[in-house]
């Protein structure tokens, strides 16, 4: 795959897009602006275009590009792999506010810890366990940071 | 003279107050290395603790907690590739790929020498020189503010390496990623989208950490766990060698971290990425620096720290806090029944010169604790990534949560945390999004606070002699780039 050509391709796309729909649709511009340079969208537009002009750049120069074997290490089940991580990723955030950090990150670990190819549970257990209570005692009992306990509420309060 | 510097001593040498300041230095360096824990955080916690304290020993421990914290924001930056603090995001370019290849405690050593000897360097500033830096900072007005931050972004060229048309779409990435938020100017929504969370725009920690930390771990689960390459310096630590190859870089860093750090609002990471720049642009290893060069991490480091003491300047002798830290001590010290500016010096002197004496101590304290941690913390980068990255993981999570305590910036992380990942399969450098994400606010709003000034007129921004300083370095580097880039084409 000429990568230079995507990476070209997506600057030039969102670049693209900022100048002819997000900047239209997602900056509010008063009526009235004293001077061009003040208006809040004005400069915005400039660094839009500009990643624009790069975008087609890097395409133009794309032509040139010499592919090179950049993952002599990859993992035969790398997709697969990554795929699981990234839902992994999507169900941790999901489930932070539904059982509480606490719980969320013991299956998050234990999850993560399986996935990476650990499989000692003498190091999945007492990770899984400790790792997220001792965080909970330093973020919420000592710097009285507000973190969500969810389900283990009851149990985590009382230590 | 004497008899005030003997007053001086009289008031700080109590029990109290050298074990306030080490404790202070203690907190302050293991918040700091908490991923999402900021200095600001940690000395606006520990403020409730000085309200019983004496003006000196509170003052003090929150000193101690700064000073500490800005050092600490580095320990992360090596071993994890998650700055503490956005101060301490330049330390990632060079420290990671240091601490990868085994070299974790000697990339934390120099970062320790670099922060001790960049800090002392700025507390001598403060002692000595507060009244001319102060007359230099008032000098800086948005103008040459914006002439700074614009030769600041001349580095995206020197990390972009050979990649620079990518270097510079990333950059622009960063930009806009920066200008979310209200509006300065006239407060209308930019990029908001409906989304209250958005409106005080995307905060640094959760962005550093997703572009940073996360790529790298999404990655691991694409490659096979090989053993590390022998390499004869792992486990060691910096030695002599080192500190003398790093020490020009070191004292450099340290005076452009003291003179930005007298500006108010400027803070530590333009010092950081200036000094970087600077390094990498006079080392004979410039080549090297992105890969895992001591010499980054020394003028990153040395730029931070650099700025430490001197942030004091403005306020102690105008009363003009320069960040959110130094208006929290300035809090403190309106507590204490003490106003800083011109008058403190007049009414106070003998109290002043007792928290310069603490001062020039934290630094000493700074080394004794970041020596004594490294040896510990080292080891955490001998840990197998099987292991490290999902704890990893999870301290991003809860990191990335106590900045605003609010979910949505988890979000922020794991969509930047694609988004890095991204960047990182297609070689998109990410260092100039860093870099321009940190520097475009600072570039757009001074950029059009000189506009309102000047009613419109650009001739704003070539108004004083510093503006032209900046304006002729910028001319000079793009010089050097170019022809530095015809004669590679030419050798071609």
């Amino acid at each position: 795959m000429n990568r230079n050509f995507v990476s070209g391709l997506i600057m030039l796309a969102i670049g693209v897009s900022l100048v002819f729909i997000l900047i239209p649709m997602g900056i509010d511009t008063p009526k009235k602006v004293r001077y061009a340079a003040l208006s809040p969208n004005y400069y915005p537009y400039i660094v839009a275009i500009v990643l624009s002009a790069i975008g087609g750049a890097i395409i133009v120069r794309s032509r040139n590009f010499q592919p090179d074997d950049d993952s002599p290490q990859a993992h035969p089940d790398a997709a697969r792999r990554i795929c699981l991580f990234l839902l992994l990723l999507g169900l941790y955030a999901g489930a932070l506010n539904l059982l509480g950090f606490v719980v969320a990150s013991m299956l998050a670990l234990v999850g993560s810890l399986l996935l990476a190819g650990e499989r000692r549970a003498t190091i999945i257990i007492p990770v899984a366990a400790l790792l997220p209570v001792v965080l909970y005692l330093f973020f919420y009992k000592i710097a009285n940071i507000p973190i969500p306990l969810g389900i283990a509420a009851p149990l985590l309060e009382g230590l | 003279m004497i008899e005030i510097l003997q007053q001086a001593l009289f008031i700080f040498a109590t029990w109290q107050n050298v074990l306030l300041l080490a404790l202070g230095v203690f907190i302050g360096t293991f918040v700091g290395a908490v991923p999402g824990m900021t200095t600001p955080m940690a000395v606006a916690l520990t403020l409730p603790f000085t309200f019983t304290l004496s003006p000196v020993s509170g003052i003090l421990l929150l000193l101690g907690v700064y000073k500490g914290g800005i050092y600490g924001g580095s320990i992360t930056a090596i071993l994890i590739n998650a700055p503490g603090t956005p101060a301490a995001s330049c330390t990632v370019l060079d420290g990671y790929p240091l601490a990868r290849r085994g070299e974790a405690r000697r990339a934390l050593d120099i970062a320790l020498y670099a922060s001790c000897i960049a800090d002392f360097m700025s507390n001598l500033a403060l002692i000595l020189c507060a009244g001319f830096l102060a007359s230099l900072a008032l000098a800086f007005g948005s103008p040459e503010v914006f002439t700074l931050i614009l030769f600041s972004l001349t580095i995206i060229a020197s990390v972009s390496g050979d990649q620079l048309l990518k270097g510079l779409g990333s950059a622009a990435f960063g930009l806009i990623l920066a200008i979310v938020g209200l509006d300065l100017v006239y407060g209308t929504n930019r990029f908001i989208f409906g989304e209250v969370e958005l409106m005080s725009g995307l905060n640094f920690i959760p962005v550093l950490i997703g572009l940073f930390a996360l790529p790298e771990i999404i990655a691991f689960y694409g490659r096979v766990e090989v053993a590390r390459e022998h390499n004869p310096l792992a486990g060691r630590g910096a030695g002599l060698g080192d500190l003398r190859k790093t020490l020009k870089t070191i004292i450099r860093g340290s005076a452009i971290g003291v003179i930005l750090g007298a500006i108010p609002g400027i803070g530590g990471a333009p010092a950081a990425f200036l000094s970087y720049s600077e390094a990498k642009r006079t080392s004979k290893n410039g080549d090297n620096f992105g890969n895992g060069e001591i010499e980054g991490v020394a003028a990153a480091e040395s730029g931070n720290n650099g700025t430490a003491g001197a942030t004091l300047i403005p306020l102690l002798a105008l009363g003009i806090p320069g960040d959110i830290t130094t208006a929290i001590i300035l809090g403190a010290f309106m507590i204490h029944g003490l106003r800083p500016g011109p008058l403190l010096f007049q009414d106070n002197l003998s109290l002043i010169y007792a928290l310069f004496i603490g001062i020039m101590l934290s630094s000493l304290y700074l080394f004794a604790i970041g020596k004594f941690s490294i040896r510990l913390i080292s080891r955490i980068a001998d840990i197998p990534h099987r292991i490290l990255f999902p704890i990893v993981l999870t301290l991003c999570v809860f990191g990335a949560y106590a900045v605003n305590n609010t979910v949505f910036d988890i979000g922020v992380m794991f969509v930047m945390g694609l988004f890095g990942f991204m960047m990182l399969k297609l070689k998109i450098p990410a260092a100039p999004f860093l870099i321009a994400f940190i520097l475009g606010p600072m570039l757009e709003d001074n950029f059009r606070q000189s506009l309102l000034m000047s009613r419109g007129s650009w001739s704003i921004f070539f108004s004083s002699p510093i503006c032209w300083f900046f304006w002729l370095l910028i001319v000079v580097f793009v010089f050097v780039l170019v022809r530095r880039g015809l004669s590679i084409k030419l050798a071609d």
